[in-house]
């Protein structure tokens, strides 16, 4: 297997992006090749846009021009092929932003893949169906950024090699807001329990540590995770040695904070882990990272696109932790130990009373 | 004296001939079966659902041009009692393998790869349809035929492994004889100067781009009215609702029309515009320039291949590129001088050509 070695790409000349094609069309585009300006104002993911930013700010970095093109796929030979290459001028590299329905590679460039919805089931399981049929355009490329796919053709491993892009700060993703944490169902029409917001300007209690965990859809339908979180905040709410703040997963289609409580309180229901049908404090919900934030511990799952958070909110925690009990966990722990460049642990689950835990690995 | 023994003998599954309405891929089957069979080199038999069927009734269902009769027949109860395909003869399947590996020596023809590389612009059914079996359906096949240079770049790129194996199979124009007869008997068609679309109102044909250019000043200065041949769908009436009434009315949508309402707008118009951002091939261009007419295509894909210089060409994202464009080609002294490589470029694409490569898989 070809590991990936991080070494940051010189992006000579200049670096061309394509985004997935279903933003193509929301786009007031003046031409096949556009700039960074054409996206400026347009509504989308925050995985989405802190990759651009990341792009952006590598691009500033590297002194290179920005320049986006719209559809890869159409300059396939001969003329066409002849009209981009005179106008993308010396540029060698191409990053392919992929949504994991589609891989549109510049054949004769430097193809670096840059899956952005990491934590989005429906989008992670359209990327593995992907490299079902077309392996070859992965093993393929030039690199991953902030990626660690790895995957078997036939008998080879192909992993390709990994590079690291990383912001000093992280970029702002809207308004900060607490809520307690409550399990009654927030949709439940026979029983509507408003949950209300901290006060803007609250500061939280430091009357004991702070583990902070960020959520995605992908890790509200991890099992297994979700139920060791779900026995923590358990502990949390009767006077546990921690408190949590669980920031909220961001479902596709800009969802309201009451939305995102919704599916986070679904998934915890799931769990079967009885909860007080009283908010409590201890535990609360975060729509983004507070600010002026410190964190005794921070548990990455590997379902987060862990590269949105810039290194001040990493700072921040005295620890980094990832779950144990998912399958690639290790793969994520090295991932994110090399992109952090620090020590990563993996948080074990908790022994109840004196009787160790039992946790088993694969099915027989 | 027979020369059946000889010949080499080649199975075509017809199945996209079942079909009521036979456009697209229905089109291309009938028009490779009457060009194999024009040739005399082949003895042709004929498959579907893994059952063989009878030569004539094939030709007489390529007689009427429709598969109704066809299809009646293959769905009553004794359809059990036909043959199953000859395993010792080559199948050729003129689209998706519908079973791949079931004969030693198969073909099939891939069209584009739109499902690839634009799946937005698709039905999840359609895209399912085409991608789920493409791997082993290549990799089942002796030889991949593909409707241009353009696609056969394309599965080059995603499969390198298939390279070897590829053919370039292209289709030709043949309208119906007593059409220029049915042409001359008829009183001019009186519609001022105009220019004709053809295509669907599916995202990927790009009416968007025609009907926002249609403010631009060199277009309005054109007095050319549009005829798009298709639909009118709600995402039309959309973009038709921000244009002036005035601007709005240069676009007439015409409809499903038949081939020789098709024939006789064409044969009258000044020139055909295909501003479609992905094609496998571009029939429609060769459609016009078989009749004189000069295309105004978007730069890609195929149609620079398909259209020669017998056109024009804009950036398909770009409204000033196409605006720029149509000025030129509404200049009737540059469409006068396009005319004559028009009909020699739709010239060049002939029974004889789209026979050739399978003729020559077989050593016929």
């Amino acid at each position: 297997m070809s590991e990936g070695n991080a070494a940051l790409p010189e992006f000579r000349g200049r670096l061309l992006v394509s985004i997935p094609g279903s933003w193509i069309d929301r786009l007031r585009l003046p031409g096949s090749l556009f700039g960074r300006e054409v996206l400026r104002d347009i509504a989308m993911p925050v995985e989405l846009r802190a990759a651009l930013a990341l792009l952006s700010a590598e691009a500033d970095a590297q002194s290179v021009p920005l320049q986006f093109v719209a559809r890869p796929e159409i300059f396939t030979h001969g003329r066409s092929r002849a009209w981009l290459d005179d106008r993308i001028g010396n540029a060698r590299d191409h990053v392919i932003l992929t949504d994991g329905h589609t891989l549109r590679t510049l054949p004769g460039l430097r193809n670096h893949m840059f899956f952005y919805p990491r934590g989005i089931p429906a989008q992670e399981a359209a990327l593995r169906r992907l490299i079902g049929i077309a392996p070859e355009l992965f093993s393929g490329l030039a690199s991953q950024i902030n990626g660690g796919l790895a995957f078997r053709c036939g008998g080879a491993w192909h992993r390709p090699p990994g590079v690291h892009l990383r912001l000093r700060t992280t970029p702002d993703t809207g308004r900060v807001e607490r809520f307690p944490f409550l399990a009654a169902r927030l949709h439940d029409d026979a029983d509507p329990r408003p949950v209300k917001a901290a006060p803007a300007g609250e500061a939280l209690p430091e009357d004991r540590p702070v583990r902070y965990v960020p959520l995605s859809e992908t890790a509200l339908a991890d099992g297994v995770f979700m139920r060791d979180l779900a026995e923590r905040v358990q502990r949390a709410i009767f006077g546990g040695p921690e408190r949590l703040l669980l920031e909220l997963s961001r479902p596709e289609g800009s969802p309201s904070a009451t939305d995102r409580m919704a599916a986070a309180t679904l998934a915890f229901s799931e769990t079967r882990v009885a909860f007080p049908r009283s908010p409590s404090r201890n535990v609360q919900f975060v729509t983004a990272p507070p600010r002026g934030l410190r964190m005794d511990s921070l548990l990455i799952h590997p379902g987060i696109a862990f590269w949105r958070y810039g290194l001040d909110f990493y700072g921040a925690a005295e620890r980094i932790e990832v779950p144990v009990g998912t399958n690639p966990v290790n793969r994520f722990r090295n991932l994110l130990s090399s992109w952090l460049g620090r020590p990563v642990a993996v948080l074990r689950q908790d022994a109840v009373g004196e009787v160790p835990r039992v946790t088993l690995s694969e099915a027989p | 004296m027979s020369t059946t023994a000889t010949r080499p003998r080649l199975n075509i599954d017809i199945g996209p001939l079942l079909e009521d309405q036979w456009t697209g891929i229905s089109v291309f089957t009938r028009r490779l079966v009457q060009a194999l069979d024009a040739s005399g080199r082949l003895d042709l038999s004929f498959s579907v659902r893994m059952m063989q069927l009878h030569a004539a009734e094939v030709r007489e269902t390529i007689r009427h041009g429709s598969g109704a009769f066809l299809r009646a027949q293959l769905d009553k109860r004794d359809a059990a009692e036909r043959p199953p395909l000859d395993p010792a003869l080559p199948l050729f399947y003129p689209s998706v393998k519908s079973h791949p590996n079931i004969v030693p020596r198969e073909a099939s023809t891939i069209h584009d790869m739109s499902t690839l590389v634009m799946p937005e612009t698709h039905d999840e059914r359609n895209v399912a349809h085409h991608l789920d079996p493409l791997r082993n359906e290549l990799s089942t096949d002796e030889v991949v035929f593909c409707v241009s240079e353009a696609t056969r770049r394309a599965v080059c790129a995603t499969f390198p492994w298939a390279e070897r194996r590829t053919r370039l199979l292209m289709q030709y124009v043949d309208w119906p004889e007593e059409f220029a007869a049915y042409e001359r008997n008829l009183p001019p068609v009186e519609l001022d100067r105009y220019a004709v679309v053809i295509g669907t109102i599916e995202p990927r044909k790009n009416l968007d781009l025609l009907l926002r250019a249609l403010e631009h000043p060199a277009v309005a200065a054109s007095r050319l009215t549009f005829f798009v041949i298709g639909k009118r769908g709600w995402l039309v009436d959309q973009a038709l609702a921000r244009l002036r009434p005035e601007v709005a009315q240069r676009v007439k949508f015409t409809g499903f029309v038949s081939e020789f309402v098709k024939y006789r707008l064409l044969k009258s118009a000044e020139f055909l515009v295909l501003p479609s951002v992905y094609e496998g091939f571009g029939i429609p261009a060769v459609e016009a320039m078989s009749l004189g007419k000069p295309v105004l295509a978007s730069l890609t894909s195929s149609f620079p291949e398909v259209i020669g210089n017998a056109g024009l060409f804009f950036d398909p994202f770009s409204v000033d590129e196409f605006a720029l464009a149509l000025k030129e080609m509404s200049d009737v002294r540059r469409a006068a001088e396009l005319a004559p490589k028009a009909l020699a470029q739709a010239a060049s694409f002939s029974p004889q050509r789209m026979a050739a490569p399978v003729l020559d898989w077989l050593g016929a």
